[in-house]
């Protein structure tokens, strides 16, 4: 593997005024998180019990079977297809509609109100739940916090930026923020960090609207935001010093460390990823939104190339080369 | 470190000066087949400059890691369209489009790898990743890079190697020039321009430990992948039978539509049509015994949620349920006929609310609740119930639908009218699939009419049918009968002759309790003692072994030690035990010893709930030993509580009349033998109980 680090990123860390910006937008997202983790949890317990109702679940998908049946016309052929046979009686396909549907936001807009045709004590049962279902989603922090079909508003644009699904999300997001969002600053000023990041996360959701289409589940994540950060530094660092990466090719001493190399490497090895992640997932399953990082990466590159451009000037004076990299034996 | 000179003074001049600079000058003239040489190996020179230069393995190895690096970002890029179709083959259950898909893809990948490989080598003497470690593949003819060709069959032979999880690499190794056979066949070597890095050629030890080596992995390989191949066609052949039939049915029962299909030659008719007589036959097969629960549900629910045939959906739904949740049953029984009601005021749907008003009428839970409410509301309610049901009951013997007959059959039966359940049986002309339930029901109703031998020829009939289970089921019923409360002669003798056929045919149907439990029962009225031990090695059951054990050791003369074993056992209650601890409970009552030692077995007994099986069968067990005391009052009493839950219960009547007629109380028996239910006035068969 190789994986980018920028010394100077870290060296910074360890004195935060140093980097003002990097560290409140840091703040933030940890605020953030600590604020809403105690809701979270608490709602996410309680969703899971629901979602391991396997009756529960089976009624939700032949509900959902049902108004695909009757509305193929909102609905992919991948879901036609699940439905025709949840109606055919295969079970499996039922409990997997029963969790596509909370992620469809013509289901769940007009489920409470729908004349569902069917076993009506089952249906019953299952409107109850669907309205603690609701419920449970309506205190959540990420769909109070994130972007999506019932929740769209400019602020969420916004707010979905400094909002994560859990602690492994959150850790990775701010340790490349950290590492990028540091090595701008001090390069080329905190003003850019902000734009950077502020202005990939809202390219980000925008781009995910298009291509993926925003749904009823809630895109949260400093990813757009955070892939911006890392084009813009591919895109800047293309015509000055390489960057130090890590790289590993073998638990053997002499074959792991550090190396300058380009900087469009960056690129490749963020950017592909998600683009290959685009193009091979599926929306109705997927959980990580590659087309925001698209939009955020996008973003961060067209900004990198007006600063190559000489359309943005830095506030640290431009003519000065940046911090050599920093070879490591 | 391995990579110091990566930015190091870059080197001038082709790739071949570069080459010579590591052969040195010594090369000579011109080498090849054409000068007589066979192979560059015979020209020392070359030979030998490469054989120094040889890269190490571990320098290979950082190559092709540095390789996936690059490449993989690429190739992942150029299947994702292939891998969105995987995952929704694979969520879609479609195994052959998966497959495909997965093939396609892994084709693409190795197509890319392929070229990739073949391009760098081709072009530039390396991969990318080797030009990073300062590695070149070099031709063993001219020492240069190979030829495109050559290049070619060197990535698609690495590809394959690749494939069998990369053991044939192992020759890095195990060869003395470290040419594993992608190398060989392309004639290839890879050399390191590092001097410092060279490896050489392999020494004879490490040759000698990596061939073993490699062979050994190659079989372990090889091996794993055959059993998986094999398994995989195994379960692919299931798999596609599965998948037709799903695409055939849908989820739905086999066995509903090989019924239609019997009988769709007696009933052309429209697509509806048939929908319509898929859930009436699955309620028939249901009624029968002959389809399991979760099939009817399945049945069920494909009508409820297309909206079809909404009362016996519900009907349907509610019979299934009532065996698991009654508060659940109840729920859908009463939709059933609430849809009956309104949806379409026919009389098929008026039937749908008898049949739910049948089902209601078993309900254990309503039973119990009314008894343990105020007594003469509860017998008030049990009479308007059997009015209501025998309403029910003479409007379903003159229906045609089959799954109405068969619930009038079943409860008719239930009830003790076995003339009237004859009198449809006879009539009905159904499907194979059917043909079972109708001649077992049809020797039951005999036996209960006295009629054994036309009983026991009607059970022989279900061996034509060569439906062994129902054969077996029929047997048992037969011999659990006639050895009821300990009879043996030559009725039980014959009835249990049949039972005893199947057993020895084939012993796996010892593995349900209540075919033991009647084979236990046979053994015991056989000619010859019974040996139990050896019939405890027979039954594969815990609870018959334990209960074989306690018979044995009460036939060996240790009666203590096997009256504590049957206590033990008479006091256990998981479900399969339940009818094993019966068992015990019966025999301990039938070794009572005095009326005072009966007592303790009837205050037992007055405290389990007459709804429950066992009450009845341990209720008959003390009025027959009451009367083998002389206690004839008390056991008509018991007689008297027996038929007052069930009216049908010929046998407790004809205990209660041999009890009374040794009590000396004829008018009592006369009496008692009018109240036989279905029982004709005319003259009687000779082979009805005294």
């Amino acid at each position: 593997m190789i994986f980018p680090v920028l010394f100077t990123s870290l060296s910074a860390l360890l004195s935060p005024l140093r980097v003002p910006m990097t560290s409140l937008l840091l703040a933030l997202n940890l605020l953030v998180f600590v604020v809403t983790l105690q809701q979270f949890e608490r709602i996410d317990s309680e969703l899971d019990t629901l979602m391991d109702d396997h009756a529960f679940m089976e009624v939700q998908g032949m509900a959902f079977s049902v108004m695909i049946d009757r509305e193929p016309v909102h609905f992919s052929k991948f879901l036609i297809t699940l439905a025709k046979r949840a109606l055919n009686g295969e079970r499996d396909s039922r409990r997997i509609l029963g969790s596509l549907a909370i992620r469809n936001f013509e289901f769940m807009s007009r489920a409470e109100r729908y004349e569902f045709a069917g076993d009506e004590l089952a249906l019953k049962k299952w409107r109850g739940r669907f309205l603690e279902l609701k419920a449970l989603e309506a205190e959540h922090p990420s769909y109070l916090w994130g972007l999506s079909r019932s929740k769209g508003g400019l602020i969420q644009y916004i707010s979905y930026q400094f909002a994560h699904s859990g602690l492994v999300h959150l850790f990775w997001n701010m340790i490349f923020l950290v590492i990028f969002g540091a090595f701008i600053e001090l390069n080329l000023g905190a003003s850019f960090v902000v734009l950077a990041y502020v202005g990939s996360g809202v390219a980000g959701a925008v781009v995910f609207s298009k291509l993926s289409g925003i749904s009823a589940a809630p895109l949260v994540g400093a990813s757009a935001a955070v892939s911006g950060l890392m084009a813009l530094v591919g895109v800047v660092w293309l015509k000055k010093e390489k960057l130090n990466f890590f790289f590993w090719l073998l638990p053997v001493q002499g074959y792991f460390g550090f190396v300058p190399l380009p900087s469009w490497l960056i690129l490749f090895v963020s950017l592909l990823p998600d683009v290959s992640g685009y193009l091979g997932g599926s929306f109705e399953f997927g959980s990580v939104a590659h087309s925001a990082h698209i939009g955020g990466a996008a973003f961060g590159a067209v900004m990198g190339a007006a600063i190559l451009l000489g359309l943005l000037q830095s506030e640290i004076d431009p003519a000065l080369p940046p911090t050599p990299p920093t070879r490591v034996a | 470190m391995v990579l110091d000179d990566v930015y190091a003074e870059p080197r001038r001049g082709s790739v071949d000066q570069q080459y010579s600079t590591a052969y040195g000058p010594e090369n000579g003239p011109e080498y090849g087949p054409e000068n007589g040489h066979e192979h560059a190996g015979d020209r020392a020179g070359l030979s030998k400059s490469i054989e120094k230069s040889l890269a190490a393995p571990i320098d290979r190895l950082a190559a092709v890691a540095a390789d996936f690096i690059l490449a993989v970002p690429v190739i992942t890029l150029v299947v994702a369209p292939l891998s969105r179709r995987a995952k929704e083959a694979q969520v879609l259950g479609a195994e052959e489009a998966w497959l495909t898909t997965v093939i396609s893809a892994i084709a693409l990948g190795a197509f890319a790898l392929i070229l990739f490989q073949t391009v760098s080598i081709a072009l530039f003497g390396a991969t990318p990743g080797k030009r990073i470690l300062k590695l070149r593949v070099v031709s063993m003819w001219t020492g240069e890079k190979p030829l495109p060709l050559e290049a070619f069959a060197r990535a698609l032979v690495w590809c394959l190697e690749l494939g069998l999880l990369g053991v044939p690499l192992l020759s890095v190794f195990a060869n003395y020039r470290r040419r594993p056979f992608h190398d060989r066949i392309a004639d290839t070597a890879v050399i390191s321009l590092a001097k410092a890095r060279r490896a050489g050629p392999a020494d004879l030890p490490e040759m000698s430990v990596f061939s073993g080596f490699q062979a050994a992995c190659l079989a372990v390989v090889l091996f794993v992948f055959s059993v998986n191949f094999v398994e995989y066609q195994q379960h692919h052949d299931a798999t596609l039978e599965a998948t037709l039939q799903r695409e055939d049915s849908g989820r739905l029962c086999q066995e509903v539509r090989d019924a239609i299909r019997e009988s769709s030659a007696r009933k052309a008719g429209a697509n509806k049509e048939q929908k319509k007589d898929r859930l009436e036959v699955a309620l028939s097969l249901f009624n029968s015994g002959t389809l399991s629960s979760e099939c009817l549900d399945s049945e069920a629910e494909f009508a409820l949620w297309r909206e079809q045939m909404l009362p016996l959906a519900y009907l349907a739904k509610g019979l299934v349920a009532v065996e698991k949740d009654e508060t659940v049953g109840r729920a859908y029984l009463d939709k059933a006929c609430e849809k009956a009601r309104a949806h379409e005021q026919t009389e098929e749907f008026a039937d749908v609310c008898r049949l739910s008003v049948l089902a209601r009428a078993g309900l254990k839970s309503d039973l119990e609740n009314e008894l343990d409410s105020d007594p003469n509301e509860a017998k008030l309610a049990t009479v308007r119930r059997e009015v209501e049901v025998e309403a029910i009951f003479s409007t379903l013997e003159t229906k045609t639908k089959s799954y109405l007959k068969i619930a009038a059959i079943r409860n008719l039966s239930a009830n003790g009218e076995d003339e009237r359940a004859l009198s449809i049986l006879n009539g009905l002309n159904e499907p194979k699939s059917l043909g079972p339930f109708i001649a077992g029901e049809r020797a039951k109703a005999l036996w209960r009419l006295g009629r054994k031998s036309e009983a026991l020829a009607a059970m022989r009939s279900l061996v034509a049918l060569s439906d062994r289970p129902a054969r077996v089921e029929t047997a048992r019923w037969f011999c659990y009968q006639e050895t009821d409360l300990g009879r043996c002669g030559i009725g039980p003798a014959a009835a249990c002759a049949e039972l005893k056929a199947v057993i020895d045919d084939d012993d796996t149907f010892l593995k349900k309790a209540d075919v033991a439990i009647a084979y236990i029962r046979a053994t015991s009225c056989g000619i010859e003692k019974p040996n139990w031990r050896e019939l405890a090695g027979k039954v594969p059951l815990s609870e018959a072994k334990d209960y074989l054990e306690s018979l044995a050791l009460l036939a060996e003369g240790d009666i203590e030690t096997g009256t504590t074993k049957l206590r033990t056992i008479a006091e256990k209650s998981t479900s399969r035990s339940q009818l094993f601890a019966l068992e015990a409970n019966a025999m301990l009552i039938n070794r009572t010893q005095s009326r005072e030692e009966l007592e303790t077995f009837k205050s037992d007994w007055e405290q389990i709930k007459p709804s429950a099986s066992e009450w009845r069968i341990l209720g008959r067990h003390l009025l027959a030993r009451m009367s083998h005391f002389g206690a004839w009052d008390d056991a008509i009493n018991i007689g008297l509580r027996l038929v007052e839950s069930d009216p049908g219960d010929r046998e407790t009547y004809k205990l209660m009349i041999s009890a009374a007629k040794s009590a000396g109380k004829l008018q009592m028996a006369l009496g008692l033998l009018a109240q036989i239910p279905g029982r004709k006035p005319a003259a009687e068969s000779s082979e009805e109980a005294p």
